[in-house]
């Protein structure tokens, strides 16, 4: 069996899957939250074209929840079918919060996304409001959990290994759930989310502008949506620069690889954008230049990875092959390290297999945190564990063009949205939104762009962590399952066509009832806000 | 005097009032909880039945979306590598392979 094969088609598989998901998830998570707000406004005002405004994206996000819910699960499949190393390894970490997901998603937001569709005229208007809050937190709430578990995976903390079970076992749900990573990637992710729906309604309400219609429905969910964006804009630039910090102190050589920085430098510039050499990481690390050329601002890299603009801030080559007088390893040494530890797995496997229980319990010594020896090896062996498997130190190298790329569509797309979205607010305040047709058509192309810049964060976030699918303790070939290549091909391709038959559907249907509009009689407009 | 039943129409000759108005509480309790459920039960039903051709379609969608997740691909496509396993037996078999593999 060509286990490589089987390892490249699980990632394609899982990385296909993902992709999906994503597509649905961050218009549910935002658009909830801005359904309430339009509500919140009907609530307030009694007004009911607040009323007729709010049903209408309702109606969307209800298109969008059915079609995307459950998409997820299939991830979970794929946990424990192509992934059943990886889910053994972390089960103890990883399961908890994402049953927490499941029973949240399940629960809170089936409860009241009843209420919500089907309590308008059966619930007092306060019930059917907080019904609609409650739909909006559930839906953060689930994103949470799983938000915490991808954050232990980029940073494993609170968690010890145990090696009579062979997993790593949680020892504080806190420092789990509350590690910087984790607290980060929340408040970046659900913003980032809420700043795609918010481009959403504005795109969809100047698609009407463009021609004439639901003027008056338009300009109000521009007022609430613009406002609401470009808050979350906001908010998703601070997460993200916060981000870089982190991620320059748990992830150095993800930082490196968004970059491209391959030599590492005290006051190093950040690259506005730039066109990388292709295919030129071995020469790139022997020292040429990797640029055609860049756009850079000196100094700003290191003062917004270390918030000091003369830091050091480390390169690939440091990061490769060892910097001693920073104290940095080579990957050579952290490999050397690993192998160490993976060697005391078989020597208690051996001992283990032949009952010598003597054996067994030395090593078991070696993994005790208890005991002096026992952190000294966790601390200086053990915490390189991943390392132990990797073949050459180039193999701790992500994909620098992917990263590099991706990392600037991400972070362009999102100021332009700042910008924007704040020229959206102004012009609709002014009442002169209608007639700056540019800017509406521009409002529209912002839709796909939004899709654009989430998918990208994720790629920098994923694909920055590579080769680990734990960082440091488990690569990702050593992580799958083996299984036929064949099996996981064919499901690659089940999901392909599936997927696509969903999105289809979402598209086919939103589309109709855009076009179709509001519910009942148009109202008269436009007004000014 | 109220606590003492009357003895010639053959009553018990004590009936305690706190067990009595006990029973009736909790029958009252068990009559609101099961009109609270009827409720629920018409809300949703009712809801339902005033859908509209969109949560019609939205609704087919979801339900074939979950017979091909859990009755095809969860059944044919996806089962738990580890399943029949008791712990001792994946830890040994997650041993294995973590002690075998290479990158």
């Amino acid at each position: 069996m060509d286990y490589l094969q089987t390892v490249d088609w699980s990632r394609a598989q899982f990385a296909l899957t993902a992709v999906y998901h994503w597509l649905f998830v961050p218009l549910t998570l935002g658009l909830s939250v801005a359904v309430a707000l339009m509500e919140t406004f009907y609530y307030r005002t009694r007004d009911d074209s607040w009323r007729r405004t709010t049903r209408f994206w309702m109606r969307l996000f209800g298109i969008n929840f059915a079609i995307g819910v459950a998409t997820g699960l299939i991830l979970e499949f794929e946990f424990g079918t192509d992934w059943s190393n990886y889910s053994h390894f972390v089960g103890d970490i990883f399961g908890a919060p994402l049953a927490v997901e499941g029973i949240m998603a399940f629960f809170l937001e089936s409860t009241f996304i009843a209420v919500m569709f089907f309590g308008w005229d059966r619930v007092s208007r306060g019930a059917h409001l907080a019904a609609t809050w409650l739909t909006a937190a559930g839906a953060n709430l689930s994103a949470l959990w799983i938000l915490v578990a991808n954050a232990w995976m980029q940073y494993p903390v609170g968690c010890a290994f145990n090696l009579r079970t062979v997993r790593n076992e949680m020892t504080s749900f806190w420092d789990v759930a509350l590690s910087p990573v984790a607290v980060n990637k929340f408040l970046h992710t659900v913003s980032s989310s809420f700043t795609l729906a918010a481009l959403f309604v504005v795109g969809v309400s100047a698609w009407y502008l463009l021609r004439r219609r639901e003027e008056r429905m338009a300009c109000r969910s521009i007022a609430v949506a613009s406002v609401f964006g470009l808050v979350s804009a906001v908010v998703t630039a601070t997460t993200g620069d916060r981000s870089g910090a982190i991620v320059a102190r748990v992830q150095p050589m993800k930082l490196a690889a968004m970059e491209a920085l391959y030599e590492g430098r005290e006051g190093a510039p950040l690259t506005l954008a730039g066109l990388l050499r292709p295919g030129k990481t071995a020469g790139a690390l022997a020292g040429e230049d990797p640029f055609v050329f860049r756009a850079e601002i000196p100094k700003l890299l290191s003062l917004m990875s270390f918030r000091d603009a003369d830091a050091y801030v480390p390169g690939i080559r440091d990061l490769v092959e060892g910097n001693a007088e920073r104290g940095i390893l080579s990957a050579a040494e952290k490999m050397a390290r690993g192998r160490a530890a993976v060697d005391e797995l078989r020597r208690y496997r051996a001992a283990r297999e032949a009952g010598d229980r003597e054996a067994m319990a030395a090593v078991e010594r070696e993994f005790d945190p208890a005991t002096p020896e026992g952190r000294e090896f966790l601390r200086e062996k053990f915490a390189y564990f991943g390392y132990g498997y990797l073949e050459t130190p180039g193999q701790t190298v992500p994909d620098v063009p992917l990263l590099f790329y991706s990392f600037r569509v991400m972070v362009g797309a999102g100021m332009l949205f700042i910008v924007l979205l704040a020229a959206v607010w102004w012009q609709n305040r002014r009442g002169t939104l209608a007639r700056r047709r540019w800017l509406l058509r521009l409002c529209v192309w912002m839709i796909p762009t939004a899709y654009l810049a989430s998918q990208a964060g994720w790629a920098v976030a994923e694909a920055g962590r590579q080769p680990w699918v734990v960082q440091d303790l488990m690569p990702v070939g050593v992580a799958a399952s083996k299984i036929p290549a064949g099996t996981v091909s064919a499901t690659f391709f089940v999901f392909l066509a599936l997927f696509t038959v969903l999105l289809a559907a979402e598209l086919s249907i939103m589309l109709r009832q855009i076009r179709l509009g509001p519910e009942g009689p148009e109202d008269p407009g436009p007004e000014k806000l | 005097m109220g606590n003492v039943a009357m003895r010639n129409e053959g009553w018990p000759k004590r009936v305690r009032r706190g067990s009595e108005s006990a029973r009736v509480s909790e029958t009252a309790r068990d009559g609101r909880r099961c009109r609270a459920l009827w409720r629920a039960v018409r809300f949703y039903a009712e809801g339902f039945r005033g859908m509209g051709p969109l949560g019609r379609t939205l609704w087919t969608v979801v339900l074939v979306k979950l017979f091909v997740m859990f009755a095809v691909l969860k059944l044919f496509f996806f089962p738990d590598f580890l399943a029949g396993k008791d712990d001792a037996q994946r830890a040994m078999h997650v041993l294995e392979e973590l002690t075998e593999r290479r990158n």
